[in-house]
């Protein structure tokens, strides 16, 4: 390999590295504004799986197309490890740190996160990550993406804490899709990503209950999704 | 990819779906302003607990509550106590500010830190007088919400003790507090009614009709939450829809109750020139054919053609003209035409007998 692909690779991890992190401040930022932070690993692993998954619905694609499926819900390694970074940045706090035993032996730490308020670096970082407004962001799209986060954490919230995390278990695409290696891929290396997430079709198929002209809009979809997900729970 | 929900998913029930489908008259309003969302939660937890006689709440009188972007930081600085869902859970209210999410269905909560008459001043000493408040007091069966924050213009609203039904008085109550509360003189007045500092020479807004619209969405979906859903922008092949509302059919399903056909009519254009008599009528005559026409169309019960009138000189009722009774006896259930007067100052609305403005 060449210097320059080795110093392209090099960049592109760091890259990636990056892209990461601000995924997990703007999901935390919108669930301590949707007043479900902190969260637990299990919690916050579950929003960002339901934030991947129904991001079609708001025209958004995914963070990340496929997750890994492990005992006990959707877990992305990866983002876990800028979770770590981040608190050791001093950006996020963790709590209730635990030991969780694993199903094949071992066990991992868990902790309950939030951002840290009295971080002054994260007013800046939230204001070019567009979660004040589309005209300071580095993207003016990311101002979206921060809307639609904050919608999504909004709906959930109306799910009892425990039930969010449980939530992924009924989630349509989770509990339907054929997994490979324990991978549910539902917008990575897929030929139709429609067919692939069965959860934006569930999404999507509330509008045909209204009488035609109707309009549902994207955050309407989200809250009835969430209710959806709660009836489901229930078995209901 | 076949059509967007065209057809069903594999795995899920439709019946289920379906059921979802339905509670969509209970869903937070996305349409409005943050703000007016909040209030909109707030009066929502509010009456369902005045509805049920204000279980467990002891001799408090008076609840605030704040919208903060980070409740969980707010209530740290203070003390807070984190609530969920206090309308499932039950969380009393009386007797506390709480630090609110936009639904109100999260957030944290301190017993109220002042008497009830200075808590705005609280607010503004620890760096919340900015915020959107909504303050309900239960002995007055009143709530005022201040948007805007300590410093903004306040918005009362009746506590009901009963809960919202879809019949054609209720929907005449709401347009009437509407025009009352948000339409009778320009400081109440949405903005965009009037052209900015023009209300008194009574030059309207370039779209005077979208402006009411807006607002309109927001004060029946707060009216009939939970019973009604009422959208906007509703292109058609005939044409636009200005709101329409829907409830709940014999089946469970959501079928279309009201459509309602807005129209100003006016003296001057937004450039300041004349509008005949004539044009007016001719808006008019138009608003009937279109609310029938919309109201065939979506095979709602209901038409209604509501008319703010931004007239200068009021004193004719054009509804009573020729032309518009020829449009009128066309349709039969008749659509029901109302005529709501607006006034370019309080001055003029007092000298024309509206009453507390």
């Amino acid at each position: 390999m060449s210097e320059s692909a080795m110093q392209d690779q090099l960049e592109g991890r760091r890259l990636a590295k990056i892209r990461r992190r601000c995924r997990v401040l703007l999901l935390l930022d919108a669930a301590e504004q949707a007043g479900i932070a902190p969260l637990p690993s299990a919690r916050l692993h579950a929003f960002a799986y339901l934030a991947d998954v129904l991001s079609p619905v708001w025209k958004l694609i995914p963070f990340d197309g496929k997750v890994y499926k492990s005992v006990g819900g959707p877990r992305y390694p990866d983002l876990q490890d800028e979770i770590d970074s981040l608190v050791v940045l001093g950006l996020i706090q963790v709590r209730d740190l635990v030991y969780e035993p694993r199903a094949g032996g071992g066990a991992r730490i868990s902790g309950s996160y939030g951002l840290k308020f009295s971080s002054k670096h994260l007013e800046p970082i939230f204001r070019v990550l567009g979660a004040r407004s589309a005209e300071e962001a580095i993207d003016p799209e990311d101002h979206n993406l921060h809307a639609y986060l904050v919608e999504l954490a909004s709906a959930l919230a109306t799910l009892p804490d425990d039930e969010i995390e449980s939530a992924t278990g009924v989630d349509v695409t989770y509990r339907t899709r054929a997994e490979l290696h324990n991978v549910v891929d539902f917008a990575e290396w897929v030929n139709d990503e429609w067919e692939a997430n069965p959860s934006w079709q569930a999404a999507e198929r509330f509008q045909a209950f209204l009488p035609e002209g109707s309009k549902m809009l994207s955050g309407e979809k989200l809250y009835l999704y969430a209710a959806y997900l709660g009836r489901a729970m229930h078995g209901r | 990819m076949a059509a967007e929900g065209s057809r069903e998913v594999a795995g899920v029930k439709d019946e289920v779906l379906a059921a979802v489908a339905g509670l969509s008259p209970a869903l937070p309003n996305v349409r409005a302003s943050r703000a007016d969302r909040f209030a909109q939660a707030v009066r929502t937890l509010v009456e369902r607990r005045a509805q049920e006689g204000w279980p467990k709440e002891g001799t408090a009188d008076v609840a605030v509550f704040v919208l903060v972007d980070y409740p969980r930081k707010v209530g740290q600085t203070h003390g807070g106590t984190p609530f969920a869902d206090p309308a499932a859970q039950g969380t009393p209210l009386l007797g506390r500010l709480f630090f609110s999410s936009t639904d109100a269905t999260r957030g944290q909560f301190i017993p109220l830190p002042s008497e009830a008459a200075a808590i705005f001043d609280w607010l503004e000493d620890h760096g919340l007088g900015n915020c959107p408040i909504v303050a309900v007091y239960r002995k007055a069966k009143e709530m005022v919400t201040r948007r805007f924050g300590t410093e903004g213009p306040a918005r009362s609203d009746v506590i009901r003790d009963q809960e919202p039904a879809a019949t054609v008085q209720q929907l005449m109550d709401a347009l009437s507090y509407f025009h009352r509360s948000r339409a009778v003189t320009p400081t109440r007045c949405p903005d965009g009614v009037w052209k900015p500092d023009c209300a008194d020479r009574y030059i309207p807004g370039p779209q005077p009709e979208n402006s009411i619209q807006v607002d309109l969405q927001v004060v029946l979906s707060s009216w009939f939450r939970g019973v009604v859903r009422a959208e906007t922008e509703d292109s058609t092949n005939i044409g636009r829809i200005d709101l329409r509302l829907l409830t709940t059919g014999a089946d469970g399903g959501l079928i279309y109750w009201v459509i309602l056909e807005l129209k100003v009519i006016k003296s001057f254009t937004s450039s300041a020139s004349k509008v005949r008599d004539a044009t007016n009528v001719e808006a008019i005559v138009k608003g009937v054919r279109q609310a029938a026409a919309y109201r065939a169309n979506r095979d709602a019960p209901e038409g209604m053609l509501e008319i703010y009138d931004l007239r200068q000189n009021k004193s004719e009722d054009l509804t009573a003209r020729q032309d518009v009774a020829i449009a009128l006896a066309a349709y039969s259930p008749p659509v029901r035409v109302h005529v709501w007067p607006v006034y370019g100052s309080a001055d003029d609305a007092r000298a024309a007998g509206e009453i507390g403005v």
